[in-house]
């Protein structure tokens, strides 16, 4: 039995036109989930520079193109969509819309920001796993995830580190120290709150609002703190991988070492939301080829889409990597893969007509899913967002960033 | 952007231009052409307008005109088979419709000369605990986590659009335990000592157990047997040497140490052509002087996790020197002495010594050596190429100019760890918020603190934990974290924040809060201001606002593609940011016109930025003024390669984004945002079309044309600069470059060096603007109808950049909130 969403108390406050961020509730958690149940994951995947249409896209319904050749195995179990976008623009300014629908700068408008699809998810997991979400990604990432106070969650760009968090148990010594911290901490939120609550005397009502975002914080730090104790005392996983050292790798390297983890830390249930980035930067000098930002220029020159598409066969063929992962670890029909980016066409810095993939999720797949191209039967990416958030186990939710409705023309949910 | 300009800049056009033609009816025009489908009856698409008002007053209501305008631009409503406006119409009523969202947009953001409750942004947090705490945030940055701040117009301390949440205050907890942390000292003070280390620099044996590779003898590094230790490329391998005496572990304290390196640059001039990559040939050898952090490394690599370069010297002689640095170095770092414009990695030189020039009598005899260490060894020593060869290094510190040192006191007073009691450790959490908030403590808002610290004590933390926590509960506190303006006219305590955040980053000083507590600082203002711009902290205001002001995060968000060889090899970046803020902090300690920005025939220059510039004759690795001639392509920020490389994508230029770039911040015009719908151009380099030829169709296109018209000239004549400030004449596929354009008002010019002239003919549109980008970045909000007296005073009173930042300080709209 999956276990009915309350999302009641933050519906009822956007109906009041209350947009203070809320945090965290545990009440919006899932903390019961039945041994016998599986839970269901989901791993968005985005990289900066988007794909080179004209290799990625296949001209008919099927998957063959060359930069899904790589995932062949696979093609009875994805879903390619043409034509999705959220009629964003602004280039390179525009990709970090690509989970939420909104940039950063109109996030102001939005009752929820610009909270992107993973956090929507981490929010509704809660405490019922060690982590809510898992945001990794090479180097500083690509402004992936954020959260609903509009902050953008910097991914884990170490492995090694991504590992310890997994797998590696503090001594005991250590946890004291920590059971400590974390007690001593939640008395000087007490005094915090207090504090606030004098310099709120003095301030007019515009300060007030804002003050309110802090006081919101001290509340958000509280429930995490809580969660933290709870999971203190938990014992952690046992890796079933050698230990993952703190050392110099090449990006090529520590992407298929970042699948590795993921896929271990849904195995384990140490996290059921993990997203993953990868940036301009990504070096492919380690493949031979000009830089990456470089080659996305290509301006139509046959000799840079040739290395491009390279480096793009190469991410989709570490993707199928981890597909295959997941398939082997029996975690492939309860997990959701999006994959894709908030770039459109990076040699024309166009955020329209997006590259996106579903794999997995027990879903029907459609091979390659054509959308309505005219203006105004486009449908809006965030629709799929929506019903891949219903089919999460948030069926109630209304809306997702600009969403019109469900995504209609494919059973998700 | 500011949201004033248009309305200034534009004010009396807008108002011919309204008595020329008569003011188009918006609900006639939706009547006429919309409503039948997107009205009462239909709404097709979900979309309505006959009930949208005619005032724009929330965002829906903006969005909703603003896709009106996007279907309009496009031609792509009404449909073909519907009654459709004429092209004038049409234009006429984008126009007007387009001024109309860019006013309503204004009004919402408009927080009626307030600033909101406003947050110290990361970079004022980092300068604050700096010098609450006097410690060395250069090298430690308590913010390093912190989330990036929101912008508005490019701004990073407006107080309504800045965010506080949960992320955020969990990094305020884990920065003021380290900050607290790395104040206190109660022990006695540290010894200075002299560690020295000649050549060799690397352990053997059993000595050499668990240290980095960079310490081990190997094949490419460490010739054995001379009395020097040669460093062959800038990379890692053979390129860096440590320093033994700090190697496990970096140096036990911090403090201030002196570091000396004997070195000589060797056989800078070689004839081995391309084989040592892009080594410009005769070059001085740079030394560097850096210190790094390898904690948290492993033996196999040695890399740092933290480094911060000390110093940079040219060497010219074969003659040893001994090069002396003086600062402050963190506990934990060690010393590490670098070849920065070295050639290639010595591993990769050694094989293409042997591979290329192989039959060279130096060589032969080496190549075919089956020992690889023999072999490598032999060539290196038979290559007559650039080296930098190191006899010694010596480290000497620390030493403190005081003890305890002053963050210290500021936590403890005079305070030994044996005189903690409840009632010491009550004063010192109350002397030191006051310190922290900036001023007294309002009711109540310390007592939660003190209730906190007396509990903890009961619960059996000891003195000391219990004031630390306190201390820290302090760091973390609203009073900390925000500032504290009230509404109205500031008080003296506000106005000291306000101005110290302003010209310093930071918090007031002793002097400052000593006034605002007598309640003199009013009359004093302007004494304290010129106090100020000449304190060493106001080099913050100079780095931050140019920062914000040309949006120099773009460099770092897309930096430079890896092309761009000399950009890294020479340091380019840093060069460029040093040039611009040299030319600011020129202009603003010589009272010059904003004018001279543009006007200036000379600018601050190394070497090798000289060189990227083509111009010839610049010795040295220090910055330092040169005159340009007057053919010059250079003079002016328009010249500036931090303008030219922010304004870029680090791969190739775009005169749309240059143009744009250029309205917003020289010219305070912030053309509409491009129609959603409008297809982005596609670049083609293949060589048949230039990137003039693409916008020309785009411009054909009238609604497109009417704002390229404004916003493509100035990028066009920037296009002989390419993505990272070089000078070109053509485009990688021998396209020839065309510089030429008409600006809005019909003046041509044929190439950058006019285009310059005729910017410099606007300095009073540039005047404005920079005023206004001052006062936004001096209030923390964007500025509104109420400010444009304030500006027009300022303006009006005032020239010199240093007399337009006092008027600012004594203006209304600084003094009141």
């Amino acid at each position: 039995m999956r276990t009915k969403p309350t999302l009641k108390r933050r519906q009822f406050l956007r109906g009041m036109g209350v947009t203070l961020a809320l945090p965290t509730l545990p009440s919006t958690g899932r903390a019961n989930e039945t041994a016998e149940t599986s839970p269901r994951r989901l791993v968005c995947i985005g990289n900066h520079l988007g794909y080179y249409h004209g290799n990625f896209f296949p001209g008919d319904e099927s998957l063959n193109s060359p930069t899904l050749q790589p995932l062949r195995p696979h093609w009875d179990d994805i879903t390619v969509f043409s034509h999705l976008d959220h009629r964003l623009n602004g280039g390179h300014g525009g990709v970090h819309g690509f989970l939420s629908g909104i940039k950063k700068e109109e996030a102001a408008g939005f009752p929820d920001k610009n909270i992107t699809v993973d956090q929507m998810a981490a929010e509704y997991v809660g405490s019922a796993t060690r982590y809510s979400s898992l945001t990794t990604g090479i180097d500083k990432g690509t402004h992936l995830c954020w959260t609903r106070a509009g902050v953008s969650i910097p991914p884990i760009n170490n492995p090694a580190k991504l590992f310890q968090a997994l797998f590696v148990e503090s001594d005991r010594k250590g946890r004291e120290v920590e059971r400590k911290r974390l007690m001593h901490r939640s008395s000087v939120l007490d005094a915090l709150r207090e504090s606030a609550g004098a310099l709120n005397k003095t301030l007019n009502q515009t300060d007030r609002d804002k003050l309110d975002q802090y006081l919101t914080s001290v509340r958000e730090i509280e429930q995490r703190l809580q969660m933290s104790q709870e999971w203190l005392d938990r014992p952690k996983p046992r890796a079933t991988i050698e230990e993952v050292v703190d050392e110099e790798r090449l990006h090529i390297d520590e992407i298929a070492l970042f699948y590795d983890l993921i896929a271990l830390a849904l195995e384990t249930d140490s996290t059921r939301v993990a997203t993953f980035e990868i940036p301009m930067g990504f070096q492919t000098a380690e493949l031979q080829l000009e830089s990456y930002h470089a080659l996305s220029h290509h301006g139509k020159t046959p000799g840079r889409i040739e290395q491009l598409a390279v480096v793009e066969s190469f991410l989709t063929s570490k993707l199928n990597g981890f597909l295959t992962a997941l398939k082997n670890k029996g975690l492939f029909d309860d997990t959701l893969v999006v994959f894709g980016s908030g770039m459109g066409d990076g040699s024309k810095h166009s955020n329209r007509d997006l590259p996106v993939m579903l794999a997995g999720g027990g879903l029907e797949h459609r091979g390659h899913l054509i959308c309505p191209q005219e203006d105004h039967r486009r449908i809006p990416l965030c629709n799929l967002f929506l019903s891949a958030l219903h089919w999460f186990g948030m069926e109630e939710l209304e809306h997702f960033g600009r969403s019109t409705g469900t995504f209609a023309p494919m059973e998700i949910a | 952007m500011t949201t004033l300009p248009i309305s200034i800049i534009f004010g009396g056009f807008f108002l011919l231009a309204g008595l020329a033609s008569a003011e188009p009816s918006v609900h006639a025009f939706l009547n006429s052409y919309c409503t039948q489908c997107h009205g009462a009856t239909n709404h097709k698409a979900d979309r309505r307008f006959d009930t949208l008002p005619f005032s724009i007053t929330t965002w829906d209501h903006l969005g909703a005109y603003q896709e009106i305008v996007d279907q309009l631009n496009l031609s792509a409503m009404p449909p073909d088979d519907e009654p459709a406006p004429s092209e004038e119409e049409r234009a006429a009523m984008i126009e007007f419709l387009q001024a109309k969202i860019a006013k309503a947009r204004a009004g919402i953001d408009d927080t009626g000369g307030h600033t909101v409750l406003r947050r110290l942004n990361a970079w004022e947090y980092r300068q604050t605990i700096g010098d609450l705490l006097g410690l060395h945030v250069d090298s430690w940055n308590p913010a390093a986590d912190f989330p990036a701040e929101v912008k508005a117009h490019g701004f990073d301390n407006n107080g309504a659009r800045l965010v506080t949440s949960g992320m955020l205050l969990g990094h305020y907890f884990s920065a003021a335990e380290e900050a607290v942390k790395r104040a206190t000292h109660f022990g006695s003070r540290p010894e200075a000592k002299t560690h020295a280390q000649k050549s060799p620099f690397y352990f053997e044996g059993k000595a050499k157990e668990g240290l980095p590779k960079l310490y081990h003898v190997d094949r490419f590094r460490f010739i054995p047997e001379t009395p020097y230790t040669d460093l062959y490329g800038r990379h890692y391998r053979g390129g860096h040497i440590g320093f033994l005496p700090t190697a496990r572990g970096g140096l036990k304290e911090s403090g201030q140490y002196t570091i000396r390196v004997k070195a000589a640059a060797v056989d800078r001039v070689h004839d081995y052509g391309n084989v040592l990559g892009d080594f410009r040939n005769g070059d001085p050898l740079v030394l560097e002087i850096a210190s790094v952090d390898r904690r948290g490394s492993v033996e196999s690599t040695g890399n740092i996790s933290h480094e911060v370069i000390l110093k940079r010297v040219e060497l010219t002689t074969d003659e040893p020197l001994w090069i002396e640095w003086t600062g402050y170095l963190e506990k934990h770092y060690e010393p590490s002495v670098r070849f920065r414009n070295g050639p290639i990695a010595a591993k990769r030189m050694v094989r293409l010594l042997a591979d290329k020039l192989g039959d060279r009598p130096e060589f032969a005899p080496h190549v075919n050596v089956e020992s690889k260490q023999d072999r490598a060894h032999g060539m290196l020593k038979a290559y007559k190429g650039p080296k930098l060869r190191i006899w010694e290094v010596q480290i000497e510190g620390p030493h403190f100019e005081e003890w305890p040192p002053r963050g210290h006191r500021t936590l403890y007073g005079n305070l030994r760890e044996s005189d903690l009691s409840r009632q010491s450790i009550a004063q010192r959490i109350r002397a030191f918020a006051q310190r922290a908030f900036r001023r007294p403590p309002v009711e109540n808002e310390l007592e939660p603190i003190e209730r906190l610290v007396a509990a903890k004590l009961e619960e059996g933390l000891t003195h000391l934990e219990a004031l630390q926590l306190g201390l820290q509960a302090i760091l973390c506190a609203p009073g900390f974290v925000y500032f504290h303006e009230a509404e109205g006219k500031l008080t003296d305590y506000a106005l000291a924040s306000r101005l110290s955040y302003f010209l310093w980053s930071s918090m007031p000083d002793g002097e400052l809060l000593a006034l605002a507590a007598t309640g003199s600082l009013k009359p004093h203002l302007l004494e304290q201001a010129e106090r100020m711009l000449a304190d060493p902290k106001s080099d913050r205001f100079v780095t931050h606002f140019i920062r914000r002001w040309l949006n120099v995060d773009n460099i770092g968000e897309m930096p430079a593609s890896r092309e761009f060889l000399s950009y890294y090899r020479d340091n380019l970046g840093e060069a460029m940011q040093s040039e611009t803020e040299m030319f600011f902090r020129h202009i603003l300690d010589k009272n010059l016109p904003p004018r001279e920005f543009l006007a200036a025939d000379y600018s601050f220059l190394n070497r090798e930025l000289a060189l990227h510039y083509d111009v010839e004759g610049i010795e040295g690795n220090a910055m330092q003024r040169v005159a340009f001639e007057a053919a010059s392509n250079r003079g002016g920020l328009l010249g500036h390669g931090l303008l030219l490389t922010a304004s870029a994508n680090g791969v190739d230029t775009s005169p749309v984004i240059r143009g744009v770039y250029l309205q917003e911040n020289l010219l305070g015009y912030t053309p509409p945002p491009p129609p959603d719908d409008v297809p982005e151009i596609e670049p083609d380099i293949r060589g048949a079309l230039t990137i003039r030829d693409q916008l020309e169709k785009h411009r054909e296109i009238a609604t497109c044309a009417e704002c390229h018209r404004k916003i493509d000239p100035p990028g066009f004549a920037l296009e002989n600069y390419d993505a990272v400030g070089a000078w070109r004449t053509e485009y990688g596929a021998k396209m020839p470059i065309d510089a030429t354009g008409a600006m809005a008002n019909g003046d041509t010019f044929e190439n950058p060096g006019q285009f310059r002239q005729l910017m410099i003919q606007r300095s009073d549109r540039f005047k404005r603007c920079l005023v206004e980008k001052l006062l936004t970045y001096a209030l923390g909000r964007d500025l509104g109808a109420r400010d444009r007296d304030a500006v027009d005073k300022i303006i009006a009173t005032s020239n010199g950049l240093r007399d337009l930042i006092k008027a600012i300080i004594q203006s209304d709209s600084f003094g009141r909130n």
